[in-house]
């Protein structure tokens, strides 16, 4: 998991760096308050992913959606944790039902309407 | 299947659009192995593609049900022109709000917000033959029976689309129904109490029943098939097919206070006869909703969003020259008598009680008529 973490921050970076030297290992890392050597060594997959924080300062230097590297980390952002804590059963078994779905029947989440007793 | 999509009740039948696929696919491979080495020839190089052209063909089997907001007609002995179409009203998901009733959470279904005396009509569209019943407060709006869930073709309980376009109220005589209008549960003014002494529905009941699969549908079906076919094996300089056979091209005219409908002005609307016959219907396979009326004062407390605003008043909409319409579906009418030919309008039952009439009810004459006629379907009109 942190693998793909790694690669993928890595293969957006340096896809951006070859644009824009704003995106090199340095200017990144010093973006969000990290070592060099540190982003570093997550790219390569030495290290684990970072913190929920750093995970969403690091989509927000590279413009990428924070639910998607957080995913790559293998983390639930805290506010989803709280909607799914909030009603854990309901939303399991939400996401079980969406699991073979494919990606346009999950886009296009409809709800048949429920007939009762009458 | 019911679903919910922009204020719209969709009803699918998943089933039966998988048996006429599975018809059109045998009726298709037939084809093909009886076509000559030309014909291939011009066909598709698979299957797959070959089943993909026709797949428009197959019906959804689909049926649209919309509620538009309009104006209250004059409850004054004239029978009226159909009154427009205002949009939409909102539709919710019940299950979507804590605060309803009990009663709503056990029926399930919709809700949607109407003012007191506001009017309302429903619109159909369907891309295959169904029976829909309607139901308010429990009482059938055609033949003024208390609620079923079976059809009865003596006296007709249902509506038949594609052929009837919209109901505007329940069927009083032949040829005139009257206009629904919301009224508050409990003040005895709806149709319910009248028929049936007491007032424990209200809202709006629908239910489909689609055409049985091996019925005339089959015959609609082959076709649009045999149109399809007819155009692939054309030589390609030629025109190309037909549109939907069963689409109708219908215009748009254009604590929770539970509401019932009353009666209310008279219109002139003919409910189409049933031309299939009651056995043409699957009533294994239906699909039905609750239409749950709130009082529109309770539904911002209840959902969190205004009710749209009360309409104009018939006079008001005419003295600004705005349309009325008149349509005719050439087809015949249910004819004969009805539970519902002697219930007592809101206006009737407001002066019996309280000795005063309605607002807005003065007598109007609709100047701008715009007649309305049913459109070949697949046709475009060239200008």
């Amino acid at each position: 998991m942190s693998q793909a973490f790694g690669d993928y921050l890595r293969a957006v970076r340096e896809r951006k760096a070859a644009d824009d030297p704003a995106f090199s290992l340095r200017q990144v890392a010093g973006a969000v308050d990290i070592e060099p050597s540190y982003l570093s060594k997550i790219e390569r997959g030495i290290e684990a992913p970072p913190g929920e924080g750093t995970i969403k300062d690091l989509a927000k230097v590279l413009a990428e959606d924070p639910d998607v590297l957080l995913a790559l980390a293998g983390r639930v952002s805290s506010d989803l944790q709280a909607i799914i804590c909030k009603r854990p059963a309901l939303f399991a078994e939400l996401l079980r039902t969406f699991r073979s779905l494919p990606n346009h029947a999950v886009a296009r989440v409809v709800r048949e309407v429920r007939d009762g007793d009458w | 299947m019911i679903e919910l999509h922009s204020d719209e009740l969709i009803f699918t039948f998943p089933k039966l659009h998988a048996c006429l696929r599975e018809k059109a696919r045998g009726w298709i491979d037939a084809r093909v192995a009886a076509a000559t080495s030309e014909e291939k020839a011009r066909l598709p190089d698979s299957r797959e593609k070959l089943h993909a052209e026709f797949e428009w063909c197959i019906p959804k089997v689909r049926a649209a049900i919309s509620f538009l907001r309009t104006l209250r007609i004059p409850d004054d002995g004239k029978d009226y022109p159909l009154p427009p179409g205002l949009g939409r009203f909102p539709v919710r998901h019940v299950d979507d709000f804590s605060g309803v009733p009990e009663a709503w959470k056990g029926h399930g279904g919709v809700m949607m917000p109407m003012h007191k005396t506001e009017a309302l009509w429903l619109h159909f569209s369907s891309d295959y033959p169904m029976a829909l019943k309607i139901g308010a407060g429990g009482i059938c709006a055609i033949s003024g029976e208390r609620w079923s869930t079976t059809l009865y073709s003596r006296p007709q309980n249902y509506v038949v689309l594609p052929y009837q376009p919209w109901l505007d109220g329940f069927r009083v005589s032949e040829g005139v129904i009257r206009q629904f209008v919301a009224v508050p549960l409990g003040k005895g003014l709806t149709v319910e109490q009248q028929l049936t002494g007491e007032e424990t529905w209200g809202g709006l009941q629908v239910q489909a029943f689609p055409m049985l699969a091996d019925h005339n549908s089959t015959h609609e079906l082959e076709l649009a098939l045999k149109t399809k076919w007819q155009a692939l094996i054309r030589p390609p300089d030629t025109g190309a097919g037909l549109g939907m056979l069963y689409s109708m091209e219908c215009i748009t005219r254009c604590c929770v206070g539970e509401a019932g409908l009353g009666a209310g002005g008279r219109m002139k609307q003919k409910i189409t006869r049933d031309p299939h016959g009651s056995e043409a219907w699957d009533l294994a396979e239906n699909s039905r909703c609750y239409v749950h009326l709130c009082m529109a004062d309770d539904w911002r407390n209840l959902t969190g969003t205004p009710p749209p605003h009360r309409p104009p008043t018939a006079r008001d909409y005419t003295n600004a020259g705005l349309p009325w319409f008149d349509f005719d579906a050439c087809t015949p009418p249910v004819s004969g008598e009805t539970l519902l030919a002697g219930v007592k309008s809101v206006n009737s039952l407001i002066g019996e009680k309280t000795g005063m009439e309605l607002s807005a009810n003065d007598t109007i004459t609709p100047s701008n008529m715009v007649q309305v006629r049913p459109r070949p379907t697949g046709v475009v009109r060239e200008f």
